[in-house]
């Protein structure tokens, strides 16, 4: 719980931050969802440049999925930085604001890396500026829609980019993720770098929903502790 | 599959100016190999009395002039007079009644079935050759297609295959004289107090009716006597006889298929109607086992019969793969009544197949470039339209292509609309006049208004009234060139024309025969989609030359279908031909065709398909198994491994079309085939014998045993949950899907990964099916590809290091079924071997820094009996120079197969272990190193195959897996039905 409570409070700074600054860090609050209903925004109040993402995978079967806007479809990018991560073998999805594929890579072009990008310029690449979502892994993690086929057809190696597999109808429903070989040590760190991308910040409700889950944790939290004295 | 007279011409001997004539009276709407028919029967006409004639025979006896029009021919449906069925479809410019009366006048023409909703209406029935030309040249006919004997969806057994047994120690009930395993794969026998008295429900299908539709049903006094049909007074659970709708003498394998729904749910009310009688036969038989309103038969033959489910095995050639066609609408019809439909989904391995979007290379000479194409001797109108390119990744407009000494059939389709009517805007935009005095027109030409680019005309040239005038019609554009030539499909024309530039166009009116009279000229702007592009396969041998009586190449805009069919002999000593697809001219419609496909119906069978660009999946399931109300079903064998038969067609299906031809944007991507049941199992008169079960009765194989398992269970479901209505057919469907097995979700693949201690990643990826395609399975170079990424090199990796069956795969792997005194049984031989003696470690593409020569395999760890010297367990592959660093990757192939074969031996005393059955040479998959799903007992197996291996600085170790889980697979569906939590799962 206290991890917890540090996210929230670290995410929450970040948020601020936001307000202040002309690019924005996004830290990860909580635990990310993975799918689009419980993706987290990346900012909040105005929209601005959105130049790395900071969050953690606390399982080999966690998926982290988050709302960017793409400003720049033509020099978008998105790159896992391994230096932070201890060379955690992600793989990065983007998928449209209705949950439909875009692109995917599991390892760097070049092969030297387990790290992943979606390279800019691509022509399996965003074609619009607008909302997307951006999903990061382990490797072996593949989205699946509601007959649970893969959302991205599948590459002859692991450093193919990868875009929609033709056969498959339909957005994100799940995750599959039978063919995660895992190891490693959890909660695993990671960090996103972006280029042609904005925040994209929660409407004014959602702010409420946001005060009003953190004032019910804390009243949850004090009475746990208050329980346990009793005890 | 008519290729013009002219080709005809050039395969025989008719090189007289005489034939000329002979020409013009080929209509040119004939398709399905009519046009071969009736050329043959003008030819042989003409040429009587000439010597020295080269012939051909059918297998009914009879003589034609090409070996073409002796093979449709021989695979025609004909009647006892030698008459073949053909089905004239309506150009929709006459009333139904008013056409149907004029077809009457056609001397020998019997209708035997008509649909008058299937667009604008189909007449079916039994045609003399010599009349076929009038018939298609009436009016109100659009175009005439021979029909050609169903397709039934037996399997051709290999004979081949690992052999398997069900609740071990059980001894279940004998209903007849053969039982049917597919009792204890789909647990059955844990619902069913007949065979199981233990069983905790008895559903046996009281109070259902169940149709069942195949070739034939025969004699049946036989299986009723033994009890392996109900009806004989003392039958122990059904005095109910089979209801037969109608019958045509065929195989008999309908009997086969009722035998099996009826050991699956021994208390149905059970009737049979034949698909034999073509297909608009076969969509009213179907009506008619449902009793829809105005099709049921005679009351002392429907017998009160109203099915519940249905199911049939059978498919034309002709149906279409992209829409629903004939058959398809009366599926959806007694679905929409409420009938749960099953269909086989076809017996068509993906490797034999051909899909992909149309990437187009203009007609130049740089358009052969990298081949040894040489089109002396091609017509050019048939390739004015370019050429499809193979290589998505470069350019290559040839395919080599794996056929037999008389191959099957080659069905190649496109995205166009079935059998459109003709539709358009009144009035006309332009109309003119004209006369005919038997040998010129006045005036001779007729020139338009302005016609606008892509947009749809129809232009029509009539005779008027009391003229007997006969027109053939040129379109010329505006700079001159021919955009129509000559089309003759009646006595009036009517062409469906795409401008291909804005201009105006010129109608040129010849005069077919001396027919003389008045006519009239109207250009309509067409508000019907229509056919847009005439593809070709235009076929030659592997030295480039052209092979004319091998193409096909039909004038699909007057044949009005998207359907080129027929067989591409090979050159005499060569067993590849070369395919290339051409246009007869670039499509100017706004939405031309973007999307090919051909399927090689091997039904099972070996040495066909695509030697490059194939790939493992292909889906080819089509007809009316993909329509909305259909379970297309595919099929597992009874006998283990417990995966989908590896002759099962993949799906899914793509629907560009609904019912009225309008395009779907997008198109509609069906999940079929839906579900997967049974086959090879024992019945009492249907098949050959398996040798992987102990007993002597026949085995029936395919999809065709597939679907009566299923539409038996769908019948227990109804009786679980309350009887006849109580389950829609969408219930029916989602309630199947849901009550499957889990099962592999990455069909005919599977995979590795492992991480090494110094930070590299090692990926192996393997994809093989059985390889009866000889460019694929075991002989596919890049079967196998290991990839790396990290620093350093590979330099090492080991299959199955431990050298143990439990670490080799295969892990459903062994015998199940029943003894000898019908006890089931149940073991499981896990482990695949490492076979080099069959096919040596072969090197394939090599991408990065590693080389083919880097390579080398060592194997080891003798495997044991039954395995035979050189059969290992281990394979080590060695890579040498330090070359396979990051970005690296191999492809490889080597000889591989089960340890055990399920093989015990036709009427061998059962001996279930614990050897098993000899070593496979032949199963060669790639999903039998992956893990698995163990049936009936639906154990779920995740890891297959260990490997491990060295980096430079390094180790590592995983195991060899398959994306196993719930959901939709495209060579299972939904995958194999569990009846007994079918009977339990809820409706929703």
């Amino acid at each position: 719980m206290k991890s917890i409570l540090i996210s929230i409070f670290s995410g929450l700074t970040a948020l601020m931050l936001a307000h202040s600054a002309s690019a924005v860090i996004y830290t990860e609050v909580g635990d990310a969802g993975q799918s689009l209903g419980t993706a987290q925004n990346t900012g909040a109040g105005v929209v601005q440049p959105l130049t790395s993402i900071f969050g953690s995978l606390l399982t080999d079967t966690d998926i982290d999925i988050f709302a960017i806007n793409i400003s720049d479809f033509a020099s978008f990018s998105a790159t896992t930085v391994n230096t932070l991560t201890g060379n955690l073998d992600t793989a990065l999805f983007l998928f449209t604001s209705a949950g439909l594929p875009v692109y995917a890579n599991d390892d760097d072009a070049g092969g030297m890396s387990v790290g992943s990008t979606l390279p800019p310029g691509n022509p399996l690449g965003p074609q619009v500026n607008g909302l997307y979502y951006l999903a990061i892994s382990l490797s072996g993690a593949e989205p699946v829609n509601f007959a649970n086929q893969l959302l991205f057809a599948m590459g002859n190696t692991s450093t193919d980019v990868r875009g929609p597999n033709p056969i498959a109808t339909g957005g994100l429903s799940d995750w599959d993720t039978s063919l995660v070989f895992g190891g490693g040590q959890f909660p695993a760190g990671y960090q996103i770098d972006l280029t042609g991308a904005q925040t994209v910040v929660p409407e004014p409700s959602t702010y409420a929903l946001c005060g009003l889950g953190v004032v019910l944790l804390l009243l949850a939290m004090a009475k746990r502790r208050r329980a346990a004295a009793q005890i | 599959m008519f290729r013009n007279f002219s080709i005809a011409l050039a395969a025989g001997f008719f090189l007289t100016a005489g034939l000329a004539n002979a020409k013009q009276t080929v209509p040119s709407n004939l398709a399905g190999g009519l046009g071969d028919l009736v050329a043959s029967n003008v030819a042989l006409k003409i040429n009587k009395g000439l010597r020295g004639a080269k012939t051909f025979k059918a297998d009914d006896g009879r003589v034609y002039a090409t070996e073409a029009a002796a093979d449709f021919a021989s695979n025609a449906t004909t009647d006892e007079n030698g008459r073949f069925m053909v089905r004239a479809h309506l150009s929709g410019l006459l009333g139904f009644d008013r056409v149907q009366a004029l077809a009457k006048r056609i001397p020998s023409f019997t209708v035997t079935a008509v649909d008058r909703n299937y667009k604008g209406g189909v007449l079916e029935g039994f045609i003399g050759i010599d009349n076929v030309p009038a018939l298609a040249q009436m009016k109100g006919i659009r175009s005439v297609m021979l029909e050609l004997k169903p397709e039934l969806t037996r399997a051709v057994s290999k004979g081949i295959r690992p052999v398997g047994n069900a609740v071990p120690g059980q001894t279940l009930g004998l209903l007849g004289t053969a039982f049917d395993q597919g009792v204890t794969q789909h647990r059955v026998d844990n619902i069913n107090r007949f065979y199981n008295p233990d069983a905790t429900f008895d559903y046996e299908g009281s109070g259902i009716s169940v149709g069942f539709i195949s070739d034939s049903f025969g004699n049946s006094a036989n299986d009723v006597a033994n009890f392996d049909l109900p009806g004989a007074g003392g039958n122990p659970v059904n005095t109910q006889p089979v209801v037969v709708l109608q019958d045509i003498p065929g195989t008999d394998e309908g009997r086969g298929m009722v035998q099996i729904g009826y050991k699956m749910a021994p208390k149905a009310r059970l009737a049979f109607a034949t698909a034999n009688g073509g297909e608009v036969g076969f969509a009213n038989n179907i009506r008619a086992l449902a009793a829809l309103p105005g099709f049921a038969y005679d009351p002392s033959v429907q017998q009160g019969f109203a099915a519940n489910v249905i199911c049939d095995d059978v498919g034309y050639s002709d149906e279409p793969f992209f829409e629903d066609g004939i058959i398809g609408t009366a599926v959806d019809d007694v679905a929409a009544a409420g009938v749960s439909y099953f269909s086989s989904a076809g017996n068509d391995i993906g490797s034999y197949d051909y899909d992909s979007d149309y990437r187009n290379v203009p007609n130049t000479p740089a358009a052969l470039n990298g081949t040894n194409i040489n089109l002396t001797g091609v017509p050019t109108n048939l390739y004015q339209g370019g050429f499809h390119n193979f290589n998505p990744n470069g350019q290559d407009v040839a395919q080599t292509v794996n056929v037999t000494s008389n191959p099957p059939a080659t069905n190649f389709q496109w995205d166009d609309p079935y059998n459109q009517t003709v539709s358009f805007d009144t009035p006309a935009i332009y109309t003119a006049h004209g006369t005919s005095d038997g040998t010129t027109t006045t005036p001779s030409s007729f020139t338009t208004p302005v016609l606008t680019a892509g947009q749809n005309y129809v232009i029509t040239v009539t005779a008027d009234p009391g003229s007997g005038f006969d027109a053939i019609v040129t379109i010329k554009d505006p700079n001159g060139n021919i955009v129509v030539n000559m089309q003759d499909t009646g006595t009036d024309e009517t062409v469906n024309f795409f401008p291909p530039t804005t201009g105006a166009y010129t109608i040129i009116v010849d005069i077919f025969g001396n027919s003389t009279g008045a006519f009239t000229v109207n250009v309509y702007t067409g508000n019907n989609p229509q056919i847009t592009t005439d593809f070709n396969i235009l076929v030659f041998d592997l030295d480039g030359n052209y092979l004319p009586n091998s193409s096909l190449v039909t004038d699909n805009y007057a044949t009005n279908v998207p359907f080129e069919y027929g067989k591409t002999f090979r050159k005499a000593g060569q067993t590849q031909v070369q395919y290339v697809i051409s246009r007869t001219s670039v499509p100017s419609a706004a939405s031309p065709a973007t999307h090919i496909r051909y399927i090689i119906r091997g039904n099972g069978g070996s040495g066909l398909g695509p030697a490059e660009y194939f790939a493992y999946n292909t889906p080819n399931t089509h007809g009316h198994s993909i329509a909305n109300g259909c379970n297309g079903t595919a099929a597992y064998s009874v006998f283990r491994p417990s995966q989908p038969e590896y002759y099962t067609s993949p799906g899914p299906a793509v629907v560009y079309f609904d019912k009225m031809g309008n395009r779907y944007n997008p198109p509609q991507i069906r999940l079929q085939p839906g579900v997967a049941a049974a086959d090879a199992a024992n019945t009492a008169s249907f098949g050959g014998d398996s040798t992987s079960d102990v007993d002597t009765n026949p085995n029936f194989g395919g999809t065709s045993a597939a679907a009566p398992h299923a539409a038996a269970i769908a019948g227990l479901v109804l009786e679980a949950h309350g009887g006849p209505g109580s389950v829609t057919p969408a219930q029916m469907t989602d309630l199947l899907h849901r009550s499957a097995f889990p099962h592999d979700l990455d069909p005919n693949f599977s995979s590795g990964s492992a991480r090494s201690t110094d930070g590299g990643k090692i990926s192996i990826t393997f994809q093989s099916d059985l390889g009866l395609n000889p460019s694929a399975g075991v002989n596919d170079p890049n079967a196998f590809r290991v990839s790396y990424v990290g620093p350093g090199a590979l330099t090492s990796l080991v299959f199955n290091p431990a050298g143990t069956a439990a670490t080799g795969g295969n892990v459903t792997g062994g015998n199940s079924g029943v003894d000898s005194t019908n006890t089931f049984f149940s073991n499981v031989y896990p482990g695949e071997v490492f076979e080099p003696n069959t096919k040596a470690f072969t090197k394939g593409n090599a991408t990065g820094g590693v080389v083919a020569a880097d390579a080398s395999a060592a194997f080891s760890n003798q495997a044991p009996a039954p395995s035979v010297t050189g059969q290992w367990w281990t394979m080590t592959l060695t890579f040498a120079n330090g070359n396979f660093t990051g970005g690296s990757s191999l492809g490889f192939t080597v000889g591989r197969g089960p340890q055990h074969a399920s093989v015990v031996g036709n009427g061998a005393a059962f001996n279930p272990g614990p050897t098993g059955g000899v070593t496979s040479t032949s199963y060669v998959m790639a999903d039998l190193f992956g893990g698995g799903v163990l049936i009936p007992e639906g154990t779920v197996t995740t890891n297959g195959m260990t490997f491990s291996g060295t980096t430079s600085g390094g180790t590592f170790s995983g195991a060899m897996r398959n994306r196993m889980g719930a959901g939709y697979s495209v060579t299972d569906g939904f995958g194999f039905i569990n009846a007994e939590d079918a009977v339990a799962a809820p409706v929703q």
